[in-house]
C-alpha cells in the first residue's frame, strides 16, 4: 500500500523521474502528475516521450528508478523501485494531468512568471506512462526528517 | 562608401550587439556623472539619500529602494530614506548579520537574492519541522523593513575606503532580474553615495558639536552672572547649618574643628586630664511626680546654668547623661596640668553655689523637694579624642581616670566635691580640703585616698555664701540666701552681740 | 560552455533538480535551491548536510542537473563531473552569506552550516528539447 500521506503530492506535485546507465551516468525527465495502483504497489508517471528518451534508455538497461515529487509547500517524497513498463495513458489519467498543468500554471503565474514561460513547463500534454514498482519510500520534505524512510508493506 | 563597407565586413548582429553595448556604456557614464553631481551639491543627509533613490528609479526602474546608515555603536543599520514604500519606515533598525541587508553589512559584499518567497517558505517548513521534532531552541523570527511579498532583492554595501557607511537595498515584487551589468554600475553609484553621505554625516556632527559648544558657552555666562549671588546664598546656608551643629558640640571642640586644629578623624591620644563628674540626687523621684513639661524645663535650666559655668572656666563638656554631667579639662586646650585642675575644682565650687540659687528658684515654682548634687574630680592619664566609626564620631574621653572620677562622685556626700589624691596634690595650695576615706576602685590596684573640698583659698567671701562656724560656746549657721526675713536675722544677731562681753582692752605698754 | 544566456538560471531564483547514483547504480533524484556559477566550465553545489546526493557523489562523481531560467522558463540540462571541494574561497563565502541571510530571517541562524562548496566540471550543457 502506497502511504496515504504521499497521494496528494503524487497527484499534484511536480515530479522528476531519474535513472542511471550501466556506466553510472544519470538522467531525469519531468513528470506532469502520476497515478497509483495500490493493488500492485506501482506508480505510473506521466512523461513526455520527446524528452524522456535518455532517461528511459537507462531504465531499460539497469531497471532502477528514482522518482522525486513535491508540492509548492515543499512537502516532498522520493520513491525508489524497479522499472516495469511503458504504456499509453488512460483518459482519466490525461484529464488528471490537464488539471495538474492548469494548477501549476496558475501558481507560476501568481509568482510573476509570464504565461509563455509557464507553457514551456506545462504547455505540452504528456503522452507516455512510465510504470515502476515501488520498493522504498523516503521523506524529502526539508527538515530534520528529510531522508528518513517511510515504512510501507 | 566607408559605412557600407564596414557594415558588410562585420556581421550585422555583432554590429548591433556592439552598438548596444556602447550605448549602454555611454548611458552608464552619464548616469554616474549625473548622480555624482546631484548628491554632492548638498550636505543634508536625508536629501542626499532621497536624491539617490529618485535617480535610481529614473535610470533603472528601481521602484522600491531604501538607504540605511550604519550605527557602529549599535551594530545596527537604521533606515535613512525610502522610496516607493507605503510606510516610510524611517528609523527602523536592522541588526548587522540579520537578513539580506544585515548580511551585506556584515560581509561588506553585494548580495543578490531571488525567489525570496520560496526560500523563506523553505525555511519556514524547516523551522516547523525543527520545532516539531527536536528540542532545538530557535530565535524569534525577525520582521525587517521592506516589502512583505518581496521576491528579489539586491543589497549593496556603501563603502568609503574600508569603512562601511551604509547599505543600499533594492527590492522587487516580481521575479525580476538584475543583471551583472547593473550590479557593477549600482556598486559605483553606491560608493559615490557613501562619500556624499559620510561628508554630510561629519558635517552634521560638526554642527551638533558647535551647537553643544554654544550651549556650554551660554551656560557658563549664565553661571558667572549668578556666581556671586550663589556664593552668598550658599555661605548663608552653611552658617545656618553650622550654628545648628554648634549646639551639639562643646564650644572648644567646635572651635577646634572649625579652626582646623582638630581634625575630624578617628584620632585619640593619651593625656593627663582632670575629669569632673556630677549627678543630681533626687531627680529620679521628681520624674515620677512632675509633669513632663515642668521636668524638661527644670532639667534644661539646670544643665544650661551648669554649662555656662563650665564654659566660663574653660572646661570641655563631654556629655550630659540625663541629669549627670561629664566635663574634662586639658583637651583640646590646656593651660597646664595644675591650672586645669584648679580651674576644674573652682568650677565645681561655683556650680555648687549656683545650685543653691536654683534651689530657691525652683522652690518658688512648686518644686518643694530640693535638688542636691554629688561631684567627683580626678586628675590622670586618659585617652581622649574622636571615637566611633568613620561616619559618626564622638569626641570623648575614656580610661581608668574617668572611671575613678565617676566612683568619686558616687562616693561623695550631697552637695560635696570629692577629689582624688592626684588632684589634691595639684590643687592643695589653692583649695582647702579635708581628708576623706580611701576607696577601692575597680581597675586601680590600691585604694584611692580621697579629699573633700571645703573652700577655695582665695575665695572672697561672697555675700550670699553660707557662714557655718563652730567654736566652743558658739555654733553659728547662717545661710543668707535662704534667709527669708533678713530684719529678723539682724535683730537676732544684734541681740546675740549684746550678750558678748565688751571688747577687752589690751594693756598698752607706756613707753 | 556557460554563457550570459545561462546566468539567470544560476541564481537560485528557481529550484534546480539533480540526479545522482551510487556505485551500485541506484539512482537518486532530488531538488536543490541553486546551482552556482563558477566560471564558463564549472558550476558548484553547496554541501550542507551529508545526504544521499552527497554520498552518491563521493562514490560516483557523475551528476545530471536541470537549471531553469525563472523569467523565460527555459531549461538546461547539465552533465556534471565532480572536481573538488572548497571551504576557503570567495565562492564558499558567497554561498555561506546567502545561506546565513535567509536563515537569519527565519530565526534559524546557525542551524545550517555550510560544510563546503563542491565544484563540478560541466561536461555538456543542452537546452531542453534540443
Amino acid at each position: 500500500m502506497i502511504p496515504e500521506q504521499t497521494l496528494e503530492a503524487l497527484a499534484n506535485g511536480f515530479g522528476h523521474l531519474g535513472s542511471a546507465s550501466a556506466d553510472l551516468k544519470t538522467a531525469h525527465t519531468d513528470i506532469l502528475s502520476a497515478s497509483v495502483d495500490q493493488e500492485n504497489d506501482t506508480v505510473t508517471c506521466f512523461a513526455l516521450s520527446f524528452l524522456a528518451g535518455p532517461t528511459l534508455d537507462n531504465m531499460k538497461a539497469t531497471g532502477r528508478v528514482s522518482y522525486f515529487f513535491g508540492l509548492m509547500s515543499h512537502e516532498a517524497y522520493q520513491f525508489k523501485g524497479q522499472f516495469i513498463e511503458t504504456r499509453e495513458l488512460t483518459e482519466s489519467e490525461l484529464a488528471q494531468s490537464e488539471q495538474f498543468c492548469k494548477a501549476i500554471a496558475e501558481i507560476l503565474g501568481s509568482m510573476g512568471i509570464a504565461p509563455e514561460a509557464t507553457m514551456k513547463l506545462v504547455g505540452t500534454a504528456p503522452d507516455l506512462g512510465i510504470t515502476f514498482k515501488v520498493e522504498n519510500i523516503f521523506n524529502q520534505t526539508p527538515g530534520p526528517e528529510a531522508g528518513q524512510e517511510l515504512p510501507f508493506n | 562608401m566607408p559605412n557600407d563597407a564596414f557594415a558588410s565586413a562585420v556581421d550585422q548582429t555583432q554590429f548591433d550587439g556592439l552598438t548596444k553595448r556602447l550605448e549602454r556604456k555611454t548611458k552608464e557614464v552619464e548616469i554616474i556623472q549625473q548622480v555624482s553631481s546631484q548628491i554632492n551639491t548638498t550636505l543634508d543627509l536625508e536629501k542626499i539619500a532621497k536624491t539617490m533613490l529618485n535617480l535610481m528609479d529614473e535610470f533603472f526602474g528601481f521602484q522600491y529602494a531604501m538607504i540605511l546608515l550604519l550605527d557602529e555603536e549599535d551594530e545596527a543599520l537604521s533606515v535613512l530614506a525610502t522610496h516607493g514604500y507605503e510606510d516610510d519606515g524611517l528609523g527602523a533598525k536592522v541588526k548587522v548579520g540579520m537578513g539580506v541587508i544585515g548580511m551585506v553589512a556584515k560581509r561588506r559584499k553585494l548580495m543578490r537574492m531571488a525567489n525570496l518567497g520560496q526560500q523563506r517558505a523553505y525555511m519556514q517548513t524547516i523551522r516547523q519541522q525543527v520545532t516539531k521534532t527536536t528540542d532545538t531552541e530557535l530565535e524569534d523570527e525577525v520582521s525587517l523593513p521592506g516589502l512583505a511579498d518581496v521576491e528579489s532583492q539586491v543589497a549593496i554595501p556603501m563603502m568609503l575606503e574600508d569603512e562601511l557607511v551604509g547599505v543600499f537595498s533594492v527590492e522587487s515584487l516580481g521575479v525580476n532580474i538584475f543583471d551583472k551589468g547593473d550590479e557593477l554600475l549600482i556598486g559605483i553609484l553606491a560608493n559615490q553615495a557613501a562619500i556624499a553621505l559620510q561628508h554630510a554625516r561629519l558635517f552634521q556632527r560638526e554642527q551638533q558639536r558647535l551647537e553643544e559648544l554654544n550651549e556650554a558657552h551660554r551656560e557658563l555666562a549664565d553661571l558667572n552672572a549668578n556666581l556671586e549671588q550663589k556664593v552668598e546664598e550658599r555661605t548663608a546656608e552653611l552658617l545656618e547649618l553650622s550654628a545648628k551643629l554648634a549646639k551639639y558640640f562643646s564650644p572648644q571642640v567646635y572651635d577646634s574643628i572649625f579652626s582646623g586644629k582638630l581634625d575630624v578623624t578617628i584620632q585619640t591620644q593619651r593625656k593627663s586630664l582632670t575629669v569632673f563628674f556630677s549627678d543630681l540626687q533626687g531627680f529620679t523621684e521628681l520624674t515620677e511626680r512632675l509633669e513632663p513639661e515642668v521636668l524638661t524645663e527644670l532639667l534644661t535650666h539646670y544643665l544650661t546654668e551648669m554649662s555656662e559655668v563650665a564654659i566660663r572656666w574653660g572646661g570641655t563638656i563631654d556629655k550630659f547623661i540625663g541629669d549627670a554631667i561629664l566635663v574634662f579639662f586639658g583637651d583640646p586646650v590646656s593651660k597646664g596640668n595644675r591650672e586645669d585642675a584648679v580651674a576644674c575644682v573652682s568650677m565645681a565650687v561655683e556650680m555648687l553655689e549656683r545650685l543653691e540659687s536654683l534651689r530657691s528658684f525652683w522652690r518658688e515654682r512648686g518644686v518643694a523637694r530640693p535638688l542636691n548634687v554629688r561631684i567627683g574630680i580626678h586628675t590622670g592619664v586618659c585617652t581622649v579624642g574622636n571615637f566611633g566609626s568613620e561616619d559618626r564620631l564622638d569626641y570623648t574621653v575614656i580610661g581608668n581616670g574617668v572611671n575613678l572620677a565617676s566612683r568619686l562622685e558616687s562616693n561623695s556626700d550631697l552637695n560635696q566635691i570629692l577629689i582624688s589624691e592626684d588632684t589634691y596634690l595639684l590643687v592643695k595650695q589653692h583649695v582647702r580640703c579635708e581628708q576623706g576615706e580611701a576607696i577601692s576602685v575597680k581597675g586601680v590596684s590600691h585604694p584611692v585616698q580621697t579629699y573633700k573640698v571645703i573652700e577655695l583659698v582665695n575665695a572672697s567671701p561672697r555675700k550670699d555664701t553660707k557662714l557655718e562656724e563652730d567654736i566652743p560656746g558658739l555654733s553659728l549657721a547662717l545661710d543668707p540666701f535662704s534667709l527669708e526675713d533678713h530684719d529678723a536675722a539682724r535683730q537676732l544677731l544684734s541681740a546675740a552681740l549684746k550678750r558678748l562681753k565688751p571688747k577687752e582692752k589690751k594693756s598698752r605698754d607706756k613707753k | 560552455m556557460i554563457t550570459e544566456e545561462h546566468l539567470p538560471a544560476l541564481q537560485g531564483m528557481f529550484p534546480s533538480w539533480i540526479t545522482t547514483c551510487s556505485a551500485a547504480g541506484e539512482p537518486n533524484t532530488t531538488v536543490i535551491s541553486q546551482v552556482w556559477y563558477v566560471d564558463e566550465e564549472h558550476v558548484a553545489l553547496s554541501f550542507q548536510f551529508f545526504n544521499k546526493t552527497k554520498k552518491n557523489l563521493v562514490e560516483n562523481p557523475n551528476a545530471f542537473a536541470t537549471i531553469v531560467n525563472p523569467g523565460t522558463m527555459a531549461m538546461y540540462n547539465l552533465d556534471l563531473e565532480f572536481d573538488h571541494s572548497e571551504t576557503d574561497s570567495e565562492l564558499f563565502d558567497d554561498m555561506d552569506m546567502k545561506l546565513e541571510a535567509i536563515a537569519s530571517m527565519s530565526g534559524m541562524s546557525g542551524i545550517f552550516n555550510l560544510k563546503a562548496a563542491d565544484v563540478y566540471k560541466v561536461k555538456s550543457l543542452k537546452a531542453l528539447g534540443s
